[in-house]
């Protein structure tokens, strides 16, 4: 058990504590941009990007944080809404629908780097092409194994919402795999 | 995420067993996904980023301010020096006993020894503040993040404070032992030319850089000004202002705001400290 929980680092930093941050930096960091990797279709400098501009909007905002409200489901909020405003900016330079984002499947292949077969290749790739808001709760819930709870608070919308996504989310990723094959 | 757990998250989520079954190897596939992990170095940049982020908060922050103002003002007693505590309570202990004998009856508060000793007793203080010949270690603070302005400060809320309460003290002691005396009226008439002196003392501490001039310069002053109470027949060539007098107290307060702003922004800068002591 970690000896000072997320919260108790959090009101460390709001009291200018530099050692806190080190520590709640050591602890989130890599976590942090192993989801924002995947949520970038494995885009890894635009995941290191956003994950840093995710600890800096924190830190930014942290006056704000009540304790003791759970820090983790505040940090990645942070980085969801990072990564969607980025996909909005870069899809509304191509569309007139502002919502269009959230719908469109990610250009880029995933970095084969860090894909160790070829059916985690064709999973990472058939991911890219299910929506930014279901893609969302499918890595929360199964790769970070957050709670319903949490992913809600995450992503600030009823837990029905984040079931509906994950049964969608998980429909269209088998489909695409099987139409892959 | 084991077998088992996974199972039941999927069968949580989709509401059958049958289909968690189905899509549990899909989910496998997923996680065999490896991510990159921050190298040492990225995550000392992006560590640095945010310490050069919350430093500068912390210096932006009221909450902060206040808190390190307190601990400025906690370490103060320590470093100044001890025989001025000792002075300033037995000048302004020997004021009272020398009031409290003084045989003048019906007296106008603002001529007893008491409201002319108060001033001398906080200028005299305030005069050994600070600078090179009364602080060994002014080099060490002024490498330190806290200002010479907030130490400046904090010496001057110290000592002024401490004279103050002494100045009350006496006053209240005053007021219980002789009939004659009222305590309000009695503040009234040290406190507006004790603020003076001392903000005098400080602008003087900070132009001069030598407590002994300083003090004598101040004393003085005060002397000069008093003469003509404390010996009888002198005339000076000039009208001197009677700085003790009730119309004087509104000038007074002006002054001692204005010597005490003067002082701060002149004795505010390392630089200055560093240029003299050269």
């Amino acid at each position: 058990m970690a000896l000072f929980s997320d919260e108790q680092l959090a009101l460390g930093i709001q009291h200018g504590h530099a050692e806190d941050l080190d520590l709640l930096v050591e602890r989130h960091y890599g976590p942090l941009l192993g989801f924002l990797f995947r949520l970038t279709g494995g885009d890894r400098s635009l995941a290191e990007d956003l994950a840093q501009e995710a600890f800096l909007h924190m830190l930014s905002k942290i006056d704000t944080y009540d304790y003791p409200r759970p820090l983790k489901p505040w940090l990645y909020a942070i980085a969801v809404n990072l990564t969607r405003d980025h996909y909005k900016q870069a899809e509304f330079r191509h569309t007139d629908s502002e919502a269009a984002y959230l719908d469109i499947p990610i250009a880029s292949t995933p970095e084969t780097e860090f894909l160790s077969g070829e059916e985690t290749q064709r999973a990472a790739a058939a991911m890219n092409h299910i929506p930014l808001l279901q893609r969302e709760v499918i890595l929360l819930r199964y790769i970070h194994g957050l709670s319903l709870e949490e992913i809600s608070q995450v992503l600030q919308v009823p837990a029905g919402t984040v079931k509906s996504r994950l049964s969608l989310g998980l429909k269209r990723l088998k489909e695409r795999l099987k139409a892959d094959r | 995420m084991k077998d088992k757990e996974l199972l039941a998250r999927l069968s949580e989520d989709t509401g059958l067993p049958e289909e968690a079954e189905d899509l549990a190897p899909v989910i496998r596939k997923l996680q065999a996904w490896k991510a990159p992990e921050p190298t040492v170095d990225e995550t000392n940049r992006l560590t640095g980023t945010l310490r050069r982020l919350l430093m500068h908060r912390r210096k932006n922050n009221l909450a902060y301010r206040l808190h390190l103002g307190w601990l400025v003002l906690g370490s103060q007693p320590r470093v100044v020096q001890s025989e001025l505590w000792a002075a300033s309570a037995i000048v302004m202990g020997l004021g009272t006993l020398v009031t409290l004998a003084y045989a003048h009856s019906n007296a106008i508060d603002v001529t007893l020894p008491f409201v002319l000793i108060a001033p001398v007793a906080a200028a005299g203080g305030i005069a050994f503040l600070y600078g090179p010949t009364q602080d060994p270690a002014l080099e060490i603070e002024l490498t330190t993040p806290v200002s010479s302005r907030q130490v400046l400060l904090a010496r001057l809320v110290l000592v002024f404070g401490f004279d103050l309460l002494f100045g009350l003290a006496g006053s209240a002691f005053l007021t219980l032992l002789r009939a004659d005396i009222s305590f309000w009226p009695l503040v009234t008439a040290w406190l507006a030319p004790m603020t003076f002196l001392a903000s005098l003392a400080f602008l003087l501490m900070t132009l001069t850089l030598d407590s002994t001039v300083n003090q004598l310069i101040c004393l003085g002053l005060w002397i000069i000004q008093n003469s003509t109470r404390l010996v009888r027949g002198i005339r000076w060539p000039f009208p001197l202002p009677d700085l003790t007098a009730a119309a004087a107290r509104p000038w007074l307060w002006l002054l001692a705001v204005l010597f005490f702003g003067a002082a701060l922004w002149l004795g505010g800068g390392e630089e200055h400290w560093l240029r003299n002591k050269a």
